[in-house]
């Protein structure tokens, strides 16, 4: 399958710091490519010069083969490349209903308004259209992030741990969503703390350490992987949700 | 009274008061201060775009009003250019003017914007002053006019008058207030509400904040300065004190204690806050004073402002500009 | 020629000295922005303050002058707990346009206060110098200027210590550079605010005392004092004191030349043709933050 978004030989360096150093890539349409590793090992970063925040200092990123690195960051997410935040990041004092349909404004979409109940239908939040962002649990407002970033029509979504803070049943939701957004043909990248999550859904695995990619492939395979196992110091912590194994 | 009721009656007697006004004031001095609001109400709903819609504070307003003014005199002293030619040259100078420095200064945000904006202002205040070759420095431009207005079949009608200057100014009002609606009620407007409540996300969803701050500073310094150009011809001349600071401190005044981000809010505080200072006028720094006092209570404890949340009932729903959360 | 570098040293000294104001009142603007993350648009009242508050100490209670000057500014930093206590301590995690709105108030606000009790005069403090001027190698310098630039200089170098070497600085600049973590360690975000206040109002107010009797104040200063402290702090970059005392000097000494060598009132327009050419080239400042 040929890839949707590439990323080839990404390296970010800050001053003195190395955040990423030539990193490698690619997801495809209707595939779930989690990106794990310890905190600090650079997963925002790649993130970060994905949606064109921050330029790579080489490497390029392509999307249906063309460069993209270059662009503005709201280019980059009119052309299909949406994420959302670790920290949660909603339209503050607006319904539910004006935050989500910014995606839509942004593609000039004859019927905002339309895009933005469907955005909120798929994730389950249809009912509390006319709330505001900030009257909601953390739960929903993550859940929100995930609506906000549908309506803009994404082709490739980048989530930056959906499942954080979340409890059992909040998790199941997520991952259920996931998989329908998958089956939509979406490209999805994960970054992920939370390994239930990460082993059930993904159809691959990438391992970032200190901003190299020390392993990729099956989630099985990534975790019997000894680099893996090392870098994590051999603490590899299953979910406390995990559930019957 | 239902409240529809009670919004289509104060609408019709707002409608009728309006158009009253120099039938049923006959005294200069208030006739004058209706005149002098009218022209503030252009100039603050274009500061409302800006500050309230976007939620940049600029204070280079009252800037674009001061250069919209000089631009006109300055077509009618040296080209003889009548304020019907002059008011929409005014217009497009100024916006032309807040393109040139948006482009440098609408990529920073946070307080160097706003501190940015204060500099500009000071420097068109020192060119004014001192470029006098063009502007006369202190002196300023006098012998403004008002011009005739000619209609086929009627001829050259006389409206320098303050009893017909007025609805000049009433059509101007009317017109920006419709124009600003229309801006705020489109896409255009509902991006500007996005980029305020969350820039860096509306970003990430695909709206270019740049664009749209972009587009409200121009709007909004294109209707300054066609205030200014009203102004201007009014009342006769134009000086380099238009570039004081005080005009920016009220002009503040009149969108925040009016309702940032309503249109009708800071409409209604020009016209308070033209009237206010006037009837205080005896005691000049007593009003400051009292003004400097207000605006302080009134961001600490009122951030919707006092006359919007006043009047919001009266307001027909439809009629309200669709702001969801004025922050 | 030589009456040329004559001229040209007169310049140059009224530049240091106006330039070490500058830096004066950008360290303590600086001081407060990066603290409180406070645009102080009342920060030149506080400077007019203390040129004013020293004025009177000296011409109507007749104190001496070099007890005026220190209780001057005293009383500045009086008023500025007692607005960091009444207002701005609500205005912990405000947002922007709202503190910068207060500030702005708060400027207008004192500002004719000070016309309404003392009227739009400008007053030059009265001095115990005498007026006979001393000549360095045909340049002529008075018993006051030299006092001005001692007691300036010395200020900012006590500035620079306090912030460098104290605890209290210590903290401050701590508070600067992550507030959550401040917290975190146990630093009262309060005190620390409060003490930054205190801090910038005292510089401001110590170079409106010291200055007010080599140039008069008026009460209407305020608001062109505060556009140069922003100038200086955009041009030396936000979150730096060194930025700050070097701007300070570089808009000090520009102004001077300009005012000797360029037609009046475009003076002023030095600074701020600076300002937007920094902007345009540079916008992170002339130098590197803390």
């Amino acid at each position: 399958m040929p890839a949707l978004l590439e990323g080839r030989g990404l390296t970010v360096r800050f001053g003195g710091l190395t955040a990423l150093k030539s990193v490698d890539l690619a997801v495809g349409a209707g595939e779930v490519l989690s990106v794990i590793g310890p905190n600090g090992a650079g997963k925002t970063t790649l993130f970060n010069v994905i949606t064109g925040r921050v330029r790579p200092t080489t490497g390029s990123v392509l999307l249906r083969g063309e460069a993209i690195e270059r662009l503005a960051p709201f280019r980059i997410a009119q052309r299909g490349v949406v994420r959302t935040f670790q920290k949660t990041e909603v339209f503050g004092g607006l319904s539910l209903l004006d935050g989500v349909a910014a995606g839509a404004l942004a593609h000039d979409d004859p019927d905002p308004g339309a895009r933005a109940r469907e955005a909120l239908s798929t994730v389950g939040l249809q009912n509390k259209a006319e709330l505001t962002a900030l009257q909601l649990s953390y739960g929903d407002q993550r859940l929100l992030e995930l609506a906000q970033a549908l309506a803009a029509q994404p082709a490739v979504l980048l989530l930056d741990e959906p499942a954080s803070g979340m409890n059992h049943q909040e998790c199941t939701h997520i991952m259920r969503l996931i998989g329908e957004l998958r089956a939509r043909g979406l490209a999805i990248v994960l970054v992920e703390h939370n390994m239930h999550v990460v082993m059930n859904i993904s159809d691959r695995v990438v391992v970032i350490n200190y901003g190299e990619k020390i392993a990729e492939g099956r989630p099985e395979a990534v975790r019997a992987d000894r680099r893996v196992i090392e870098a994590y110091l051999g603490v590899e912590q299953p979910a406390v949700d995990a559930g019957p194994r | 009274m239902s409240d529809t009721g009670r919004q289509r009656l104060a609408t019709a007697a707002v409608c009728v008061a309006l158009f009253a006004v120099p039938l049923v004031v006959h005294d200069e001095y208030y006739l004058h201060l209706f005149i002098v609001s009218g022209v503030f109400v252009v100039a603050v709903l274009g500061l409302d775009l800006i500050v309230g819609y976007v939620g940049q504070l600029s204070l280079a307003h009252a800037a674009f009003f001061a250069i919209g003014a000089y631009t006109s005199a300055l077509l009618f002293v040296r080209l003889q250019w009548t304020m019907w030619l002059g008011l929409p040259s005014a217009a497009l100078f100024t916006g032309l003017v807040a393109l040139a420095l948006g482009s440098v200064i609408l990529r920073t945000r946070g307080h160097r914007f706003i501190i940015i904006t204060v500099v500009f202002a000071e420097l068109m205040r020192l060119v004014a002053t001192n470029w006098v070759d063009v502007t006369r420095g202190f002196m300023g431009l006098p012998g403004l006019q008002v011009p005739k207005l000619y209609l086929p079949g009627l001829g050259a009608i006389n409206i320098a008058s303050k009893e017909r200057f007025y609805y000049v100014v009433l059509v101007a009002a009317v017109l920006a207030y419709f124009a600003c609606r229309a801006i705020v009620r489109s896409s255009i407007g509902r991006k500007f509400v996005l980029i305020r409540e969350n820039e860096p996300l509306a970003e990430s969803l695909g709206i270019s904040a740049f664009r749209y701050s972009m587009i409200a500073f121009v709007a909004g310094a294109a209707l300054a300065g066609a205030a200014g150009s009203l102004y201007a011809h009014y009342v006769g001349f134009v000086s380099p004190d238009l570039f004081n600071f005080s005009y920016v401190t009220i002009m503040l005044i009149m969108v925040i204690l009016g309702g940032k981000g309503t249109l009708l809010g800071p409409a209604l505080g020009a016209v308070l806050f033209t009237f206010l200072p006037e009837l205080l006028r005896e005691a000049s720094h007593w009003r400051m004073i009292i003004f400097a006092t207000i605006l302080i209570v009134a961001t600490l404890f009122m951030p919707r402002g006092i006359i919007f949340p006043l009047v919001e009932h009266l307001v027909p729903r439809r009629w309200r500009v669709r702001n969801a959360g004025a922050a | 020629m030589s009456a040329a570098i004559t001229i040209l040293g007169q310049h140059l000294l009224n530049g240091v000295l106006i330039g070490c104001a500058y830096a004066l009142i950008a360290m303590g603007l600086t001081m407060i922005f990066g603290v409180m993350n406070i645009a102080n648009f009342a920060h030149g009242e506080f400077y007019m303050l203390g040129g004013f508050l020293a004025f009177y100490l000296v011409s109507l209670m007749g104190l001496n002058y070099f007890a005026a000057l220190p209780v001057a500014v005293v009383l500045v930093v009086a008023l500025a707990v007692i607005l960091q206590h009444a207002i701005f301590r609500r205005l912990r995690d405000a947002p922007m346009m709202t503190t910068t709105l207060v500030t702005i108030g708060l400027s207008i606000f004192l500002e004719h206060v000070a016309l309404l009790l003392w009227g739009p005069q400008p007053q030059s403090i009265p001095t115990p110098f005498p007026t006979k001027p001393l000549s360095f190698f045909g340049v002529y310098t008075t018993p006051l200027y030299l006092f001005c630039m001692a007691v300036t200089a010395a200020l900012i170098l006590v500035g620079h210590l306090l912030i460098r070497r104290t605890r209290m600085g210590k903290a401050m600049r701590a508070t600067f550079q992550n507030k959550e973590a401040s917290a975190l360690v146990g630093i009262r975000i309060d005190r620390i605010y409060m003490y930054a206040f205190a801090f910038g109002a005292a510089l401001a107010a110590a170079a409106g005392a010291v200055l007010g009797g080599f140039i008069p104040v008026e009460p209407t200063t305020g608001g062109i004092i505060t556009l140069k402290a922003f100038v200086v702090v955009i041009l030396g970059g936000m979150g730096s004191f060194v930025g700050a005392i070097v701007g300070g000097l570089l808009l000090g000494l520009a102004e001077a030349l300009g005012a000797g060598y360029m037609p009046t009132g475009w003076k002023d327009a030095i600074g701020f043709f600076a300002v937007i050419l920094v902007l345009l080239f540079r916008p992170e400042g002339l130098f590197k933050r803390v």
